[in-house]
């Protein structure tokens, strides 16, 4: 007994000497780490926690775990409000249509861009496509509420032109939203969507495009018979990671564009999440909602993937 | 060598949709700095296109003298600088940490970063909760400690610290320098490409940022630039039925002699201006940044 416990204190103190002895001299790396280690855990991992607060019915004084457990009655309560299935439709087709357009303009863009040789006007147009990237959407809804606004230029030219003598009312019609959103937000992306398409058509071996020219291939040929099929991995890579979005149709854009008059057309997940839960405190429903809308986005992602790698080879994992 | 007729006719037709293109990028900014600029009441009459018919510096002269916009622009600049600097700092310190594979919590540090990469955040009303539990509703605090640390920064800057040469650390350790004197005298000092690109990002989202003004914050004090701005926007949306002299009431309060179009407009340039200024910096940059982002993978 003596032994045992004499041998047991013999190692133990070693031991716990070493870590205490690492933890002394590494104390400068504990004081540069740890304090971001607690910001990780209370600001990343402490949302993760927050999503309990779908299963209950949430009482902000007793807290989640306090409150009563309502297991999947909002969920339910979801799929049961009329105005739901409008959402859901508005949601899926303003980010489907910006998938599309913020996949397939800016690999036109950079495929224009790539056949002009570099110099000054490539520069340039580099320049300002990518800054409307950079200007924050309060500004850019601003600008275009105002250009396509009653009064703006566009409908001063389109009368000026003899096409309408009315003003069109672009931002107040309801079945037009949708395509007025997407061209906003893909004014706004295209250049900057480019530009990892431009890094990949600028990998793409030279010699191919010499060799294809000796052949006698003009160059819409070229692009789809050699510039295509080497970026496919970017384009694959891209259309899979944008699929996350399909049901993120972004609270800015129906936020900002959206009115009184189109909001049949411009309601979405985003904003109806922060109706609900911030204006009108229904915590427990807005999360579940919230839940629903992120794990689409991971089963999209997923599914995607999945399509992707049985039809092109190429997927994200 | 003479070019193919059909490559010719290709690169001009090219040329001139890229032309367009690049028009339709730059026309926008002209038409509000043009309207900015413009009497109100001429402005009114349309056919301000691209130049001021009747140039006047009333619209700028009124948002300069209005105390909730000099209130607004103060904030957003307090938030720019102060979130900016921490956010720069701290993600840098925490990237130098990771490269210490001998550090003893380097794997389950490593760890719970890739989860939080993963699956860190939440949703909007979780979000709103935990910063409600933590009393950061309604301060000026909701704009910064948030944002003080970045995963992707973390990233980018690792990616870059990684790639320093070893020796010039090791000979500060050697006289005897702890990690930090090391990291501030000696790594941080070499990483200024890195530094500079990621703090030009970090100022333009901060910058730029207007929903947590509308989630997080009630108070008048606390409104941003951007904020402020959405709001003449909303309201001159709203009340457009309304005759223009109300719709002046409404948009500024108790601005009677402007068009508040031209107000909106001479608001959108002094909020667009700090990031067009900032701009031919960020372009030498970003490319490399976010082509290193891209190759996380």
């Amino acid at each position: 007994m003596n032994i045992a416990s004499s041998t047991n204190h013999a190692v133990r103190p070693v031991k716990r000497r070493t870590l205490w002895k690492t933890m002394y001299q590494q104390r400068c790396l504990m004081l540069m780490s740890i304090p971001f280690l607690i910001w990780i855990f209370i600001f990343e991992f402490g949302p993760m926690f927050g999503w309990l607060m779908a299963f209950v019915q949430y009482d902000p004084n007793k807290g989640i775990l306090g409150s009563q457990w309502a297991g999947l009655r909002y969920f339910k309560m979801f799929f049961q409000d009329p105005d739901i299935w409008l959402i859901l439709r508005n949601t899926v087709m303003i980010s489907f249509l910006y998938i599309l357009s913020s996949n397939v303009f800016p690999l036109i863009l950079a495929l224009m861009i790539s056949e002009v040789g570099d110099g000054y006007f490539k520069r340039a147009l580099q320049t300002v496509t990518y800054l409307p990237h950079f200007v924050s959407f309060v500004v850019v809804a601003n600008i275009f509420l105002t250009l396509f606004g009653m009064r703006g230029p566009v409908n001063e030219l389109l009368r000026g032109l003899g096409w309408t003598d009315r003003p069109v009312l672009f931002w107040q019609d309801k079945n037009i939203f949708w395509y007025m959103v997407t061209f906003v937000r893909s004014w706004k992306e295209i250049g900057w969507g480019a530009i990892i398409y431009l890094a990949a058509i600028a990998s793409v071996d030279q010699e191919m495009y010499e060799a294809a020219k000796i052949d006698g291939c003009g160059r819409f040929r070229a692009m789809w018979h050699i510039t295509i099929p080497s970026i496919l991995p970017t384009i694959t890579l891209l259309w899979v990671l944008n699929m996350a979005g399909i049901f993120n149709a972004g609270f800015d854009a129906s936020y900002l564009l959206g009115n009184a008059m189109t909001r049949e057309a411009s309601q979405v997940i985003d904003t109806y999440v922060y109706e609900l839960g911030i204006s009108m405190g229904m915590y427990s429903f807005s999360t579940a909602v919230n839940l629903l809308q992120t794990a689409v986005g991971f089963a999209f992602v997923f599914i995607t993937n999945t399509i992707a790698r049985k039809l092109t080879d190429y997927s994200l994992w | 060598m003479r070019k193919p007729l059909s490559d010719r006719v290709f690169d001009v037709v090219n040329g001139a949709l890229l032309t367009l293109l690049g028009a339709s990028m730059v026309y926008p900014f002209l038409y509000v700095i043009a309207i900015s600029l413009n009497e109100a009441s001429d402005s009114s009459q349309g056919g301000t296109w691209i130049l001021p018919r009747k140039l006047t510096f009333e619209s700028y002269k009124i948002i300069f003298v209005n105390n909730d916009l000099v209130s607004a622009a103060l904030v957003s600049v307090a938030r720019t600088v102060l979130g900016t600097v921490l956010v720069v700092l701290c993600s840098a310190m925490f990237a130098y940490v990771f490269t210490k594979q001998k550090y003893f919590l380097y794997k389950p540090m490593k760890l719970i970063f890739f989860v939080a990469m993963f699956l860190g955040g939440g949703g909007l009303i979780p979000v709103y909760m935990l910063f409600r539990s933590l009393g950061l509703l309604n301060t000026f605090w909701v704009y910064i400690i948030p944002w003080m640390l970045n995963l992707w920064y973390v990233v980018l800057f690792r990616t870059y610290f990684m790639r320093l040469p070893r020796e010039i650390e090791e000979a500060a350790f050697v006289d005897g320098a702890s990690e930090l004197t090391a990291f501030f005298k000696v790594i941080l000092p070499l990483s200024k490409p890195i530094a500079a690109t990621i703090t030009l990002f970090a100022a333009v989202a901060q910058w730029n940022s207007w929903r947590d003004t509308l989630f997080f914050t009630a108070s008048p004090s606390l409104r941003t630039l951007q904020y402020v701005m959405m709001e003449i926007l909303q309201r001159a949306e709203a009340e457009r039925m309304i005759t223009r002299a109300e719709m002046l009431d409404v948009a500024l309060g108790h601005l009677k002699l402007v068009d508040p179009m031209s107000v909106r407009m001479a608001i959108t340039v002094v909020t667009t201006l700090p990031i067009v200024l900032v701009y031919p910096f960020l372009q030498k940059h970003f490319i490399k940044g976010i082509l290193v982002g891209s190759m996380k993978g």
